[in-house]
């Protein structure tokens, strides 16, 4: 099963009604494609969400050469754009989910998580790039920060107050990465260091032929300090 | 034009990599009384303590932009000896298998590499009097020469226990013929390993994290997928000493971020080659 998470951050606002915690003045409209059956909330037109739909995120617009790779939709990839936007650490990821940090890892390489979790990594991101601050250090600190009412969004996000979060945080300014045409094949490689094959079992023993001539070196000594 | 201006105007053209080829004399100074190499146990003799040994030239290692600047401002240039190797050593040494020398690809047809054992500085008006043989004449060339010297010269000290630690991972990695394993196959494929300790490499106990960093055309290994093969790496790293936990990730550049990358090391796999053989 896959997950995608398609960000509308640059498609106009829509109002919402009341949710369970109240009416929220703004709110964004976000896609959550789950085993291949679209699934809207709070949508607009069938038309604007086909547009979303095909909205690249920003994971395609990478230097790898890879033009809507499939790996955008995957969790490792979620994973990815979650820590990157977010600024938070391993650990920090892991109590969002209530896992060790070496599971989040495990997603990160990989492994599919489990039904449940791979809903809320999408919850998650769908979260973090609404309220984005542009950095992941600011976004990581308003997630810290705790709200004048002592309450750390961070804990309501560990707790599934998302809709909470949003509307406390309120919407961000979001990222906009250049489009970066990738490199030459050749400029590519010259960036690519040896590969671990090539670098192990190196040897520093001694393998040339000393011309074998030697002179004395004339030398004067000089001496100019104070 | 004053001789200052003529030294300048003669260094316009050399970058580093460049060389000069002939018979050319690399001095070095040592103790009469432990004279380590031949040249200095002739030369001690006569009771002196620097001595001068025959090379086949100089490669420049000094940065091309010290070069540029004038011979006032910048008086010398820093060179390696040139020696000779043979055909079998000169692909090895291309491929970085040697890196006590540096591959000058316009030097290969003569068999010639530096030796970065040794360097010897010379003020830029000895430069101006040789006859400049261009090294690296490409992006990558000059990209692969640069990369040796500070494969000589910048590697990060990783401390004693951590190599002992992390010697299984080395075993590994260097067993090509190890029936067993797609895991130590897919461990030489990847494009890099990189290793953060947290709070540092000083502290105890200290939280090390590999980056195993895989190419992005590469989704799974030969139909496994990555995160069951980083299942096994870990295995062959199990916490002990100081360095505990022990997590990995496999993960793309694309999927790092600077600070990623920029808070981690390089795995020292050449340190780890020298310490196992000695």
């Amino acid at each position: 099963m896959s997950v995608h998470v398609i960000d509308n951050l640059r498609q106009p606002v829509v109002p919402l009604g009341t949710s369970g915690d109240g009416v929220l003045e703004r709110a964004r409209d976000w896609v959550i494609r789950i085993g291949g059956t679209l699934a809207l909330r709070d949508t607009t037109s069938t038309a604007a969400s086909s547009r979303w739909a095909e909205e690249p995120t920003d994971a395609q617009q990478t230097n790898s050469g890879l033009v809507a790779s499939p790996a955008t939709g995957t969790p490792s990839a979620a994973i990815a754009e979650l820590r990157r936007r977010s600024g938070l650490t391993w650990d920090q990821l892991a109590r969002l989910f209530g896992v060790a940090r070496r599971s989040v890892h495990f997603w990160a390489s990989g492994k599919a998580p489990n039904t449940a979790h791979e809903e809320r990594l999408g919850r998650l991101l769908a979260v973090i790039r609404y309220i984005d601050r542009g950095h992941a250090r600011a976004t990581r600190a308003a997630l810290m920060t705790a709200s004048s009412d002592g309450v750390i969004p961070f804990d309501l996000l560990a707790l599934d107050r998302f809709d909470e979060v949003m509307g406390r945080l309120g919407a961000g300014l979001g990222r906009s990465a250049p489009v970066r045409p990738p490199l030459s094949e050749s400029a590519r490689a010259a960036r690519k260091p040896p590969p671990p094959a090539e670098r192990v079992g190196a040897l520093h023993d001694t393998v040339h032929r000393e011309v074998g001539q030697s002179r004395l070196a004339r030398t004067i000594k000089v001496d100019r300090t104070p | 034009m004053t001789a200052r201006n003529d030294v300048d105007a003669a260094l316009a053209p050399w970058r580093q990599g460049d060389c000069v080829v002939g018979a050319q004399w690399f001095v070095h100074r040592f103790t009469p009384e432990v004279p380590l190499t031949e040249v200095a146990a002739e030369a001690a003799t006569a009771g002196v303590d620097l001595a001068e040994a025959a090379v086949r030239g100089f490669v420049v290692v000094s940065q091309t932009c010290d070069l540029a600047r004038s011979c006032t401002e910048r008086p010398y240039v820093e060179v390696a000896p040139l020696v000779e190797v043979d055909r079998g050593d000169l692909r090895v040494i291309e491929r970085g298998r040697r890196p006590r020398y540096a591959f000058i690809p316009g030097l290969q047809n003569s068999h010639l590499v530096g030796d970065l054992d040794r360097v010897m500085t010379v003020e830029k008006a000895v430069v101006a009097t040789w006859t400049r043989k261009a090294g690296c004449t490409t992006d990558p060339e000059a990209r692969d020469f640069a990369r040796a010297l500070a494969r000589k010269r910048a590697r990060f000290a990783f401390p004693d226990d951590f190599t002992a630690f992390a010697n299984k991972l080395q075993d590994r990695l260097q067993a090509k013929h190890d029936k067993q394993s797609d895991e130590g196959e897919a461990l030489r494929a990847l494009r890099e390993i990189r290793v953060r300790a947290d709070p540092s490499w000083d502290d105890d106990p200290v939280d090390v994290l590999f980056w195993f960093l895989r190419n992005e055309d590469e989704p799974d290994f030969k139909g496994q997928g990555w995160d069951q093969l980083l299942e096994h790496w870990l295995k062959w790293v199990p916490a002990s000493g100081r360095f505990r936990p022990v997590h990995g990730v496999v993960a793309t550049l694309d999927d790092l971020t600077a600070r990623d990358y920029v808070e981690s090391d390089p795995l020292d796999l050449d340190h780890l080659s020298a310490r196992s053989a000695s």
